[in-house]
């Protein structure tokens, strides 16, 4: 090998930006040289894979790329397009894992009544979705749920500016066989309930609900619900707090 | 290598993790599923289902790798799983559609080999996509406009302010890292 490394040139000659004296001065290089020849490699895989995801991929490698008015073109990863909201599908899932995991015959039932809390009463919008345990958390708004309805314990929520809501209502007895608890976003008049989601069965629950969302309501309520009830909410409250 | 092999496991195995709770049936790794493939699944049923009808055999998509979660192997690639699940959705919802006019070379495509070839194709991409998010930025964007926006190291140079040797030696290291990375993700299925 009589000539200097071309690695930093590689790119050029896979995109068309090296000229023609470039291109056999590289060739002759690379015939010779075994590191070339790795970097080469390396570099062909590269560029194979980002030419192939923009040709038939373009809106998931760069979903966000926009031209400006003079025809500049910006790639922005932030504007990413929005997906549906299947916060009322992963209500179901959530309700079946967490009531009767082992009981097929209680999982369609409480999908039922998951399917019709959120068509009747959330109109089919969905919002709630939950997170895992071990999502972090930064310390938001405490928002205290007394005792309201039949409920004779408070619990506690606190909501995160990420929209996180973390309910903590172990003081609550454990709902018994059949029954699950299910956490509501209401107004001071209680017109207006949208399910957000179900509290498990350690009488806990992590949620995220967007902030759209809550800013439409002003409280939180926790209602007792049969699993196997093909009503919307059960009028059996236990809980309330109100957040703003 | 050994800090690509480091960070790549970061992302696939995050990934490998959501699908073997997935596997286990933990509702959370379902909606992490979500969270991560969504994209990658929309744009797939955007190609051969009708806009307003996509939001529905989503749902059926994620519903049914929620129903057959435990006949997932963790050991496949499961953005390869979950695809392979949409692209059976997307074909049973195009048959049944028999009131609106479903083009033939849709149904065909998605019928036949071209099917799965997009499909790959996407998994492909996503991984590309995830193995650029994890380069340093002063790389990706270097990449970036090159891949996605066709500019020339000129113009990049131009664009950003900055020496044509930089331009070089960052994209010339953008494009090994990712290399790596991609290489990588391979080798964990």
């Amino acid at each position: 090998m009589t000539s200097a490394h071309i690695s930093e040139n590689l790119p050029r000659l896979l995109t068309g930006d090296a000229n023609r004296d470039e291109v056999m001065a590289a060739a002759e290089h690379l015939r010779n040289c075994p590191d070339c020849q790795q970097e080469l490699i390396s570099a062909v895989v590269a560029h194979a894979s980002l030419t192939s995801a923009h040709r038939f991929a373009p809106e998931i490698v760069a979903p966000a790329s926009t031209s400006d008015d003079e025809g500049e073109v910006h790639v922005d990863q932030s504007e990413d397009a929005p997906l549906p909201d299947m916060s009322a599908m992963f209500a179901k899932v959530r309700a079946e894992a967490s009531v009767a995991p082992a009981k097929p015959q209680h999982r369609r039932r409480l999908l039922a009544v998951a399917a019709a809390a959120a068509v009747l009463v959330g109109g089919g919008v969905t919002l709630a979705e939950t997170v895992g345990s071990s999502s972090s958390t930064t310390s938001g708004q405490s928002v205290a749920l007394k005792p309201f309805g039949v409920g004779t314990r408070a619990a506690e929520v606190t909501i995160s500016g990420n929209g996180r809501m973390r309910i903590d209502a172990t003081a609550l007895p454990r709902p018994s066989s059949g029954q699950t608890y299910e956490v509501w976003l209401t107004d001071a008049t209680r017109t207006r309930m949208q399910s957000v989601g179900f509290i498990g069965s350690d009488n806990q629950a992590e949620l995220t609900v967007s902030p759209n969302v809550m800013a439409q309501y002003t409280a939180i309520e926790v209602s007792r619900q049969r699993v196997d009830q093909t009503v919307t909410y059960s009028n059996i409250s236990v809980l309330r707090g109100t957040y703003r | 290598m050994a800090l690509f092999r480091h960070e790549q496991n970061n992302v696939e195995s995050a990934l490998a993790d959501v699908g073997e709770r997935l596997n286990r049936g933990e509702p959370e790794a379902l909606e992490e599923a979500y969270r991560t493939l969504g994209p990658l699944v929309m744009s797939y049923l955007s190609r051969y289902v009708p806009q307003p009808d996509v939001e529905d055999v989503m749902q059926r998509v994620f519903y049914e790798v929620w129903r057959v979660h435990e006949r997932y192997d963790p050991v496949q690639s499961l953005r390869g799983w979950v695809l392979g699940i949409a692209r059976k959705r997307a074909i049973d919802h195009l048959r049944k559609r028999r009131d609106v006019v479903v083009p033939l070379d849709s149904m065909r495509e998605i019928t036949g080999d071209d099917g799965r070839e997009i499909a790959d194709r996407l998994v492909w991409a996503d991984e590309v996509r995830g193995a650029l998010d994890l380069l340093p930025e002063l790389q990706r964007e270097v990449l970036e406009l090159a891949y996605f926006s066709s500019y020339t190291q000129v113009e990049i140079s131009s664009a950003l302010g900055i020496p044509l040797g930089t331009v070089k030696t960052r994209t010339a290291r953008g494009l090994q890292r990712l290399s790596g990375l991609l290489e990588n993700t391979r080798g964990q299925r």
